[in-house]
């Protein structure tokens, strides 16, 4: 089931992803965005308030000052891994005519091809495998909770509405978590 | 809490299933013997993550042949509501072993997605393949699906197009194949990438490309923006008359090997002996979502000596160059992020010629400031020395300062000259010097002035008919009165 306000909360996305890149690459990601999706905030979420659920996002639990940077980039792929994983399910449920969704994960299927790339050339330091993939496992926990809910809420309208809001915001705790890696 | 299907039993061995649905989370157990009423003591903990410990099952495997190419249906490990996988299935790759049935030596180890196509086998021979899927992530290998065989068909008349290859100018891409007959028509259809990793879905999608319908060209051009940024397939068919080709294998574009780089602008300022170098994005041109490294070459116009840099900033300087010489950059970007390594063509090249050295400029006016110094300095000794000078050899006559001032006083300086004139020229003088004095206070206030000097005028005899209304005058005759004194003095 696709929510109405659901192309917005696309694009708010790409221009992330847009961003991410240039985190990714080393550049700053830009206060001005976060800024913009807290404007975007659709109305409706006014009306899904009794909805609101705490999915716990593993941001206190883990500290990433201390881990390598092949750990953040392990945590960033297993977020966009996750985030396709939810948001290709509405491809199959019958959303042909809408064109904003094949655009969001084609998008996200390059940066986690990217990733992969970039993934690859840190699996050779295998030494790193064990820590970053406790936190990998802690970001799917985190998932498996939001799929859960929908499952609860029988994936209505305002569970979506509660989902996306929980995405983006774990998409800026992701950007953080980048911004940290690069100034320490 | 109990575990469910793990109480009462009598063999050291039991099933059990997830006990949640997160399996991510470290799950403790111990165990203890009952026997009657009593029991033993619990063991110690036992303690493990439940996706740590699973093992990847084998995957679904359904063949279809067509010509020379066999397509390969992969179904994920596990149920649909497998807990242990859900979240996991768009990871997985699939690693597939292939060989002739005839012969026992295997043959082909591919990585494939659900869906693709093993391509340029025999026609009519028969195949067997097993496959397994691995989470490389997480170091996981699951076990090989049994294997299942297929016979390739008969080979078609037509035979599909070959060897497709991509490549991009500004505007475009270019699709070109080969194609071994004449008069063939072909056309060229496209999905997106990301479908290959959704299984279930059965959304694989081709589209027509407009531009590349019904072509007779072997390449087919179409514009950039028709696929934007991400991950398609591409594949051709080949038609002539009535009978079609098989699709030709799948060809991958990923739109991010194919970003243009356009050259950067570079421009130079002189700065007394250094030059600053500004390099900048095309004008015009689509801001870069990626950083770039610049590599800017440098060399004097005269001579071939070429210096090297590599910078990430947009301006820098060149330092402690000769003045007055003209020197030449070119420069071109360099993008360098995981496999996508590219790179512009170079700039054009920019020449600037040196100021004046700035050291000399610094020289010349510190030279300045230390003579101007230097002269004011020499210019105090050589007084002080001179005044020295004088006071020891021609001591000053005049007395001392305190008493110089008393005696500079017009009274005592007419007291002077009393012994050489006469009585009443004394009184004269006295009184004309107070009317001086007087004069300078009055000249302001004329009226003043004239009642007084009336009154004074009244006791002199000589003066009593002066003029009455000039004070200048009056200091003239008195001038006059003194160098008359002076000569009589004399």
């Amino acid at each position: 089931m696709i929510h109405k306000q659901f192309p917005g909360l696309v694009l708010v996305l790409l221009v992330f992803f847009v961003e991410l890149k240039l985190v990714l690459l080393q550049q700053r990601i830009k206060e001005e965005n976060l800024q913009l999706l807290n404007n975007l905030q659709t109305s409706s979420i006014q009306q899904c308030l009794p909805y609101r659920k705490n999915f716990r996002l593993p941001q206190n639990s883990v500290n990433f000052h201390q881990y390598p940077k092949g750990h953040v980039l392990a945590i960033l792929h297993e977020m966009l891994q996750q985030i396709f994983n939810l948001f290709k399910k509405n491809i199959s449920l019958g959303s042909r005519e809408e064109n904003h969704i094949p655009i969001f994960l084609t998008d996200l299927h390059q940066q986690l091809e990217y990733l992969e790339t970039l993934l690859g050339l840190e699996a050779e330091q295998k030494s790193h495998a064990q820590g970053s993939k406790n936190l990998r496992l802690q970001v799917k926990a985190y998932f498996r909770r939001i799929h859960n809910y929908l499952e609860s809420q029988r994936h209505s309208s305002c569970a979506w509405t509660i989902v996306h809001a929980e995405i983006n915001r774990c998409l800026v705790f992701v950007f953080r978590l980048i911004r940290q890696e690069i100034d320490p | 809490m109990k575990l469910p299907g793990c109480q009462h039993i009598v063999v050291n061995k039991c099933h059990f299933s997830p006990l949640s649905s997160d399996v991510y989370e470290e799950v403790k157990l111990r165990i203890r013997a009952e026997k009657g009423n009593d029991s033993s003591s619990w063991s110690e903990v036992y303690s493990f993550i439940p996706f740590d410990e699973a093992q990847i099952g084998p995957p679904k495997v359904h063949l279809e042949a067509e010509d020379k190419t066999i397509t390969i249906h992969i179904s994920p490990p596990g149920t649909v509501d497998n807990v242990m996988w859900s979240l996991d299935v768009s990871a997985f790759r699939y690693s597939l072993v292939m060989w002739k049935n005839s012969s026992d030596v295997e043959e082909r180890i591919e990585t494939v997605h659900p869906g693709d196509k093993i391509y340029k086998l025999s026609p009519e021979t028969t195949y067997c393949l097993k496959v397994r899927a691995k989470l490389h992530l997480y170091n996981k290998n699951g076990s090989y699906s049994p294997v299942s065989c297929i016979n390739t068909t008969a080979e078609n008349k037509l035979p599909p197009p070959e060897n497709l290859e991509i490549s991009a100018d500004n505007e475009n891409y270019i699709l070109k194949w080969d194609y071994a007959y004449v008069n063939a028509t072909f056309q060229v259809q496209w999905f997106h990438g990301f479908l290959k990793i959704i299984h279930g879905t059965n959304l694989h999608k081709w589209q027509q490309i407009p531009n590349c319908e019904h072509i007779k060209t072997t390449y087919c051009i179409f514009p950039r923006k028709r696929l934007s940024k991400g991950i398609y397939y591409l594949r051709v068919q080949a038609s002539n008359g009535n009978s079609t080709s098989f699709w030709s294998e799948e060809k991958k574009l990923n739109t991010g090997i194919y970003i243009v780089i356009p050259p950067p602008v570079i421009s130079m300022k002189s700065i007394n002996d250094s030059l600053r170098v500004y390099v900048n994005a095309e004008e015009g041109s689509v801001k870069q979502p990626y950083p770039l490294i610049y590599e800017i070459i440098f060399w004097e116009n005269s001579s071939n000596v070429e210096r090297k840099f590599l910078k990430e900033r947009n301006d820098f300087t060149i330092d402690n160059l000769q003045p007055l010489t003209v020197y030449c950059v070119k420069g071109r970007a360099h993008f360098v992020g995981g496999q996508l390594n590219k790179s512009s063509i170079f700039s054009n090249t920019v020449c600037e010629k040196t100021k004046t050295g700035n050291s000399y400029k610094i020289w010349v006016i510190a030279g300045i400031c230390i003579a101007g110094v230097f002269i004011l300095f020499t210019m105090y000794v050589m007084k002080t020395l001179l005044r020295c000078f004088n006071y020891v050899f021609f001591p000053s006559l005049k007395p001392p300062s305190n008493i110089d001032k008393y005696l500079s006083e017009q009274p005592l300086k007419n007291l002077l000259l009393l012994t050489s004139e006469e009585q009443i020229e004394r009184c004269f003088i006295i009184e004309n010097t107070n009317t001086n004095t007087i004069m300078k206070e009055t000249n302001q206030i004329d009226e003043d002035h004239k009642k007084y000097n009336s009154q004074t005028s009244q006791d002199s005899g000589n003066y009593s008919n002066e003029d009455e209304n000039s004070g200048s005058k009056t200091s003239e005759e008195l001038l006059q009165l003194e160098t008359e004194s002076s000569e009589m003095n004399s």
